[in-house]
């Protein structure tokens, strides 16, 4: 009979992938999936800006992940390993490539109906996010994509709470700068 | 003191956003706003930002063909995608039978065709047989008979019948056609007298030689099988794969679920011979468009090799179990097959069979061989020669 696994938490879930048999192995990773794959997904996504590269490092995230229950290790958090495997391949990945440096006169989008939609200001602030600081846009990234509170943060950059906050909000700011035009002259359904 | 500057504001407003503010903290930055229209409009802005990630984090999750992806990677059954699921629709797999259908009902139509052709040949012939050999000449014989001789036999000599390879022939009268005869009318020469001094000549045809020879009494089919061939085109419609695995539905591909094969008849029981065809069969497979791995479908599998059929005794009349193996090549890798059916033979000419297959093939992926296998219904109509 199939166990429910939704109720086992992450670390018995890594034990499982790490010393369950085929099956057992199969189910505890699926259960994993279910709970971080749409987070891993959408930081890859929003770092990396391409959905092709987004889904390699986002494959190789995982398989990476799979590959360390081969290893003799203690997990302690899955969901921050499982970003930091993520981090580090975007990271590489952002280092090989080069990066196109947008700046605020990049972004004009030619809206002439004075009615913003939801999805056209999700479309601007995704634009905006490229022109961030790397380290800014990664804290906003991690606070609205990943859920991570502050305190998950400061311990994930190993920074302090003061600094991954002041990230967080003078990206946010920088945000608002690009978007203010287009508050100015538009009204946005909310 | 006000320890908050317009900067300090700002930040609390985000802050708000992101649930990470005290409740002091709250009543000093609605306090501000109430009395600050610019703070009010970076609140509100910030709300649209807020919304604004909301909507595009909703529409974040990684694709269905990529979760699959990662999963075959992984070594691991996919899981069952929701995208997926919902297009296996009732139209859908209208369209999965349609080749099985199609393929079917041309196989009906064919058949058809071809058996009431040979009946249509048959009665043809028939006909013409009759036309031809319908005593043409009975009526004359039995004119003359009557006319000269009172005593012949005119009820029998209206029984006679023959073909076109016959003819009637006596001493005095020959009925045509002559060149083409080759037997059979004879006739005995009796004389007798009735009257003193007049002979009279009576001409006793014997045709009992007319039911000797089959070529008139009867019209068999003309022999076929006389090279001991048999074509016979199939159609394969899938039940059951393994691996089970829940997927969509295979592209519609013409030709495809059919095989055609030629086999040699060693006798009744045992013929061998060469096959081919194209079906599809589950398996995983690198999609280079995505660049992704996937379990699907694969509709174009093309496959050619050798069968042995092993037919049993007929059982009710003209069904036929029988048992087929083969061994075939495809682009993938090796093919198995084993049928076990009933053939139906109506006619020397032609036969149908009806049977369930199991099929198994073997191929590499990623380097590791893998095994796939169907369950079908197979159906088809032979041709012998």
């Amino acid at each position: 009979m199939k166990k429910d696994l939704s109720k086992y938490n992450d670390k018995q879930l890594y034990l499982l992938v790490k010393t369950g048999n085929a099956r057992q192995k199969e189910e505890a990773f699926a259960e994993l999936y279910t709970r971080y794959s749409r987070g891993i997904y959408a930081y890859c996504r929003r770092i990396l800006g391409s959905e092709d590269l987004a889904e390699d490092i986002f494959q190789e995230t995982f398989l990476s992940f799979l590959k360390t229950t081969e290893q003799e290790r203690e997990m302690t958090n899955v969901q921050a390993f499982l970003l930091r495997i993520a981090r580090n391949l975007c990271l590489n990945l952002n280092r090989q490539r080069k990066t196109k440096i947008f700046s605020l006169d990049d972004f004009d989008f030619g809206i002439e109906d004075n009615r913003l939609e939801m999805s056209e200001v999700s479309k601007i602030i995704i634009s905006a996010l490229d022109i961030l600081p790397e380290e800014q846009r990664e804290s906003v990234i991690l606070q609205v994509y990943y859920d991570m509170t502050y305190q998950d943060m400061s311990e994930f950059l190993n920074l302090p709470i003061s600094t991954v906050r002041n990230r967080v909000t003078r990206g946010k700011q920088t945000i608002r700068q690009v978007l203010a035009p287009y508050f100015e002259k538009t009204d946005v359904k909310l | 003191m006000n320890a908050y500057n317009e900067s300090s504001y700002t930040d609390l407003i985000y802050r708000f956003m992101d649930g990470d503010t005290s409740g002091v903290e709250q009543n000093v930055l609605f306090g501000a706003m109430a009395k600050d229209s610019e703070l009010q409009f970076e609140f509100q802005q910030a709300v649209s930002i807020y919304k604004g990630f909301s909507a595009d984090k909703v529409v974040l999750t990684p694709p269905a063909s990529l979760t699959n992806s990662l999963f075959v990677s992984a070594g691991f059954k996919p899981p069952m995608p929701s995208a997926a699921a919902a297009k296996i629709g009732l139209i859908s797999k209208f369209r999965y039978y349609t080749t099985p259908v199609l393929s079917a009902a041309v196989g009906a139509l064919v058949t058809a065709f071809v058996f009431l052709g040979i009946n249509s040949s048959d009665n043809t012939g028939l006909q013409n047989n009759n036309s031809s050999t319908s005593v043409t000449n009975h009526h004359e014989l039995s004119e003359i008979s009557a006319s000269v001789i009172p005593f012949v036999r005119s009820s029998e000599a209206k029984n006679i019948s023959s073909s076109n390879s016959n003819m009637i022939k006596n001493e005095e009268q020959t009925i045509a056609p002559m060149q083409e005869c080759s037997r059979v009318f004879s006739s005995a020469e009796n004389s007798f007298s009735l009257t003193p001094g007049v002979n009279f000549t009576q001409h006793n045809n014997d045709y009992s030689m007319l039911y000797k020879n089959d070529n008139i009494a009867s019209f068999s089919l003309p022999e076929f099988n006389i090279m001991n061939l048999e074509i016979e085109v199939r159609g394969m419609t899938g039940l059951a794969f393994l691996p089970s695995r829940t997927i969509q539905p295979e592209p519609f591909s013409i030709m495809n679920n059919m095989g055609i094969g030629i086999k040699y008849k060693f006798n009744q029981t045992h013929s061998a011979g060469i096959v081919a065809g194209k079906e599809s069969l589950q398996m995983y497979s690198f999609n280079k468009i995505g660049e992704s791995y996937q379990y699907n479908h694969e509709p174009n599998l093309s496959w050619i090799g050798a069968c042995y059929r092993w037919t049993g005794d007929e059982f009710y009349g003209t069904l036929n179990p029988y048992t087929e193996f083969t061994g075939a090549y495809s682009q993938f890798g090796p093919v198995g097959k084993a049928t076990f059916g009933i053939a139906y033979n109506p006619e020397n000419i032609i036969s149908m069979s009806l049977g369930i297959e199991g099929t198994m093939l073997t191929y590499k992926f990623l380097g590791d061989l893998k095994t796939t296998e169907k369950i079908s219904v197979v159906y088809s109509i032979g041709l012998h020669f």
